[in-house]
Order: C-alpha cells, then structure tokens, then sequence
C-alpha cells in the first residue's frame, strides 16, 4: 500500500523526520509510538501532504491501481481522492460551513473521483444514519458547523465519522485517543474496528497502550528523534507500557 | 475626465439652492478632513457628467424570497406591495444634516424624500424588500433619499438591496426610531465593478429602542458609507455589523459614528472585512461618551481577512470618553487565513481554491447569523457566496 524510504523533512529549518523507512501492506494495521516531539504528527501529516513540512531526502511510493507512484507529487486534495485520510489530532473548526455540507461536498468529491455518482442531501442523511449510530452521536451535529463548539470528544467522534464516510484505503488516526473518556473511546475504537478490512490499511499514532488494547495492531514501531528505532509485534506495546520509553532510547 | 469638486455640480439643474450653497460652502471633503484621511473623495471620485435621465428603462430584479416589498427605479418610487401599519408617502425634503457634505449634496438635488411610517405597536418581522435599483449609465449621478419612521412600541425589519452600473450614487437615510421601538434594517451594496458611491445614514435612537443596522458590502470602484447613530435616551441600543468582501481594486471606507447622549445607553459592532488583490478596506468608528452620560457599555470589533500582500486594511477605533462610570472595549484583528486551516479542508479532498472560499464563507458569515429570519439569512449568505465566488484566491502564496 505504502512504502516510505529513508524519509527527512523539516519545517522551518528544524530537521523532524531523519530517514524513516516504513512499509504497510494492505490490511495491515500498524501502530506508531513514542515520546513527545518524536516526529509522530509530522510522518503523518508528510504523507497527507501538509504544505509547511518540506520533504529533504528519501521517498514515498503509493500504490494506485496496482502501481507504485511517488506520493510526494501529489497535492493534499489529490491524495485524499486517492483513498488516503488523516484524523487530526486537533481538528479545525469552521465556521459558517455545516458540517453535513462539509461531508457531503468532501463525500462527492472523493468518491465522484472513485468513480461513484453524486448524491443529493435526502440520499446522504440516509447514508450516513446507520454511521451516526455506531459512532453514538446525536444527529443534530449534522446541521452545526463543523467542529464549532464540539467538544475534544465530539470533535475526534467527527473525524471517525468522516473516516467513515470517505472510507480510505490509507487511515492515518492521528492521537485518535487523546482527550477521549473510556466510554468514548471504545465507542470510537470499535467504530474504526469496522472499517478494519483486508482491503484498507490503518496507521494508529498514539503515546499510550490504552487505544491498543481496543484496536489491536500487526505492528508496533517506536518513534525516537524522527527515526524508527524499534519495531515488533502487538506485545512491544505492552512492553512499552510497562518499561516506558527510557530502556529504548538510552 | 474630471476630479471632484463642487464645481462640476454646478452645471447640473440645482434643485434646492439652500442646500447647494451650503455644499459649496463645506466643499468636497479631502485628506485634511477628520475622518476622511483615508479616502481622499475629492481625487477618488470622477466628477458625474450629469444628472440621471433615463428613469423609464425596467432595471432587472434580483430573485428575491420577500413578498413585502417597496421598488424604487433611480431613488423614485415605482410600485410597493406593504402589510398594514406601513405607509409611504413622497414628501418635499425638508431638512438634512447642514455638516455633513454627503447629506448636503444628496439634499441640492433630490427634493423628494421617500417617508416610511410604521405605525404605532405594528409588528412585522418577516423581512420587507426596499428594491434599490438605478438605470444610471456613464457616471450620470443618481440619488436616493429615505426617512423611515418606526413609531413607539413598532417592530420592523428592512432589507434595502442596491444595484447598478457605472454610475455615481447618493443614498441618504434618515431612520428613527421611536421610544420601545425595534428596527432591523440590513443594506446590501451591490454595485458593479465601476461604480462610485456615497452613502449616509443618520440614525435617532429613543428610550429602550433597539437599532440594528446591518451593512453588506459587495462592490463598487469605490465606496464611502457614513452611519451616524445618537442614542437620545436611557436604554437605547445600537448594534452596528458589517462585512464587506473587496476584489480587484475595490475601495470601500466605512465610517461609523455613536453618540452616546444619555446614561445607561448602549451599542455594539462587528464589522468583517474580506479583502482580495489590490482592494482597500478602511473601518473607523468614532464612541462617543460626553461628561453625564454615565453608565455606558460600547463594544467594538473590527476583524479583517488579508487574502493578497497587496490588499490593505485601515482600522481605526477613537474613543472620545469624558465620564467616568462607563465599560468601553475596542478592538482590531488583520490576519490571513492559516497554512492549517486550508490543510484540513483540502486533507478531506476539497481543493486550494475551494477551500479558501469556504473559510472566507465561514469568516464573513458570523455577522450574517445573528438574524432571526431564517429566509434572509439564507439569501444573504448566498449573495456573499456568489461575491467570494469572483475572488481570485489563485496568487495567495505568490504574491
């Protein structure tokens, strides 16, 4: 699905990303962990192609198709239509733009470009019901405007849903936990527990085993001064867990 | 073609000759003006080459969802379809504001002044249409000239919507608002590309009437809007919103006066300005608080989207405060729309351009919200969606 070779990128002048080779195959999902400023936000806001990170050296090839293709060519919008998403870790409130026009308008476009016909709004309140349900949430959000005034809860349950909606074959979940009470966080982990298929691939960003214990992933790799320095299976995490990050790095 | 002075009125038909003596007299105003530093109207402003001829063309209508309506063709009244309560009648213009050269000029040429009454405890919050249209062409200048009465205990909400072509425009209203009152009345701008136009309203507030003007700005080569708003007795509020989206090399100066002339009298503004390319937007608002005018609260806030290096925003708040027991804030934010803000809309497969339209949507919209009406909100944001659909978002980065 992925593969990133010896990647270095860097935002204003300070080197983040310093050679990270990483490869997640289709269905596969993968955990990315580590302390503070490791570069966690940063690989995954690269691959979504975030217009402040400056890529230095190395690749990153994605699959279209059954070709590889150099991601890095492509504009954020054009990476979204080709099945990639990112689940801010801090999503951005807009203003005056309702949140099911928003998804309506991000839904047509995506999935117009896969080749799907548009629907009108009747059409996608349907569509969207049975995900409002599993995700919990009230379906008064739909006519707010996005993000505006959601809670840290409702907020992360939002980018779920669009998650949801767009069905990505290359989620990147971004601190999807973070500001989550447990309630609420197993109702999300169980939300992107459904969309897990052998078709699409998952990227779980995260500090804590917590969200690993809801989703639990094929890999576990460790972020440390924008390198990977450790990868194992599903029992790292706990290991991480339990050790913390200090056996690791020093 | 000519630069403004009060000369080139001379040759047109004066009308009223006690007001164009006083107009000759205040003159055209220039940078040496308070309040007019940065709009220099005396080399901003083409002189008119004449007065409006042609009043027969049918201008087209805009689609509107208002069945109330009163439609004037170059400032003269055609047709209006009101509910009962509201009258209109032409009087002679019996007086204006002797400082003010816009009023001044407006009051030498039109010596019919269109007066709206509501009457006494009418209550009517669907929103009523004053259809604005001018048939003007080729810089002929055309006037308008409004004074609207909403009497004690009333309820009213205006929509004045104004358009037209290559011309120079005067509107002047006057609006008050009796004791107990409630006026709404929201002024579009419309204009095309090579209009100039002047605009006034000079507002009286009364006892625990409310006055909120809302001003939406959306062309003309250059525009000048003065609202003038005296609070005269003890809770009388004004809420003054605005928002003003510019393109190409767009002028638009909005200068608001509060004169708060009583204590526990109140007023509140917003005014949003959305600029593009090589437009200028000014915002001044002067509050002022003399000495027995005790227990006060004023609140002003000015906020502006930069869209291009080359567009330019002037904000200028002044606070003249000589008692002693009152609450005034002010404030003024001039900023660009954030690297993030874009990446999370074009992150869900919207692209660059599209993305920053929706933020400029979402930015100008706030002031647009805060009515009741839901019909007028809606054709509202669709009149600022069109404008932003003209702005060219393209060079942001590479300017």
């Amino acid at each position: 699905m992925i593969k990133i070779e010896n990647l270095h990128a860097k935002v204003n002048d300070s080197e983040i990303l310093n050679g990270i080779n990483l490869e997640v195959k289709r269905g596969e999902v993968h955990a990315i962990m580590g302390p503070n400023g490791s570069g966690k936000s940063t690989l995954s806001k690269v691959i979504a192609g975030h217009p402040s990170y400056e890529v230095t050296e190395g690749s990153v090839t994605y699959e279209i198709n059954g070709k590889g293709k150099d991601l890095l060519e492509f504009e954020p919008d054009e990476r979204a239509k080709e099945g990639i998403f990112l689940s801010f870790q801090y999503p951005i409130e807009v203003p005056g733009v309702s949140n099911i026009d928003f998804l309506r308008e991000s839904y047509n476009t995506i999935c117009g470009h896969q080749g799907t016909s548009s629907v009108d709004e009747e059409e996608f309140r349907e569509f969207l019901k049975p995900k409002i349900e599993m995700l919990g949430m009230n379906p008064s959000f739909l006519n707010r405007p996005l993000n505006q005034g959601f809670s840290g809860g409702e907020k992360k349950k939002n980018e779920i849903l669009q998650m949801a909606v767009l069905n990505p074959r290359l989620a990147l979940l971004d601190e999807t936990d973070s500001g989550l009470d447990i309630d609420a966080l197993q109702t999300v982990a169980s939300g992107v527990n459904k969309l897990r298929s052998k078709f699409n691939s998952i990227v779980l960003i995260t500090h804590y085993q917590r969200l690993l214990d809801y989703i639990e992933p094929d890999y576990v790799h460790v972020l440390h001064k924008g390198k990977i320095i450790k990868s194992g299976g599903p029992e790292l995490a706990l290991e991480l867990e339990d050790k913390g990050y200090d056996w690791l790095i020093n | 073609m000519e630069v403004l002075s009060t000369k080139a009125f001379e040759k047109f038909e004066i009308k009223n000759a006690k007001a164009f003596e006083q107009f000759k007299k205040l003159g055209i105003p220039d940078k040496s003006w308070e309040g007019w530093q940065f709009t220099d109207i005396s080399k901003k402003f083409w002189a008119p080459k004449s007065l409006v001829q042609n009043n027969t063309e049918q201008a087209k209508l805009i689609e509107a969802p208002f069945e109330h309506r009163v439609i004037l063709n170059n400032g003269d009244l055609v047709s209006s379809n009101l509910p009962e309560g509201i009258t209109l009648k032409e009087i002679e213009t019996e007086n204006w504001d002797t400082h003010n050269p816009i009023d001044t000029m407006n009051a030498s040429f039109k010596t019919k002044t269109l007066l709206i009454t509501v009457a006494k405890k009418t209550k009517v919050s669907t929103p009523i249409l004053l259809m604005n249209r001018y048939t003007a062409q080729n810089n002929e200048m055309a006037l308008t000239r409004i004074k609207t009465v909403v009497e004690d205990f009333a309820e009213v909400n205006f929509v004045e919507y104004s358009d037209g072509d290559n011309a120079f425009y005067n509107c002047s209203h006057e609006i008050l608002c009796h004791d107990n009152a409630i006026t709404y009345y929201t002024q579009v701008q419309n204009f095309n590309d090579e209009a100039q136009a002047l605009s006034n309203v000079n507002s009286e507030v009364g006892k625990d009437a409310h006055f909120y003007s809302l001003t939406i700005n959306l062309g003309a080569k250059v525009h000048r809007q003065n609202i003038n708003v005296n609070l005269n007795a003890s809770g009388a509020t004004a809420h003054l919103d605005g928002v003003f989206a510019l393109t190409g090399s767009q002028h638009n100066d909005v200068y608001t006066t509060i004169n708060h002339n009583q204590a526990h009298t109140y007023s509140f503004q917003l005014y949003k300005g959305i600029l593009d390319q090589e437009s200028r937007g000014v915002f001044s608002g002067l509050i002022h608080v003399p000495q027995d005018s005790q227990k006060i609260n004023s609140e002003q806030l000015s906020k502006n989207l930069l869209l291009s290096k080359k567009a330019r925003i002037n904000t200028m708040p002044t606070l003249e405060v000589y008692a002693d027991d009152v609450k005034c804030a002010h404030g003024a934010t001039v900023g660009q729309l954030s690297e993030d803000e874009i990446f999370y809309l074009t992150s869900r497969g919207i692209n660059e351009q599209k993305a920053k339209k929706l933020l400029c949507q979402g930015f100008g919209i706030e002031v647009i919200e805060k009515l009741k009406d839901q019909d007028l909100r809606q054709w509202l944001t669709k009149l600022l969606v069109n404008k932003l659909e003209e702005q060219d978002f393209g060079h942001f980065e590479e300017t």
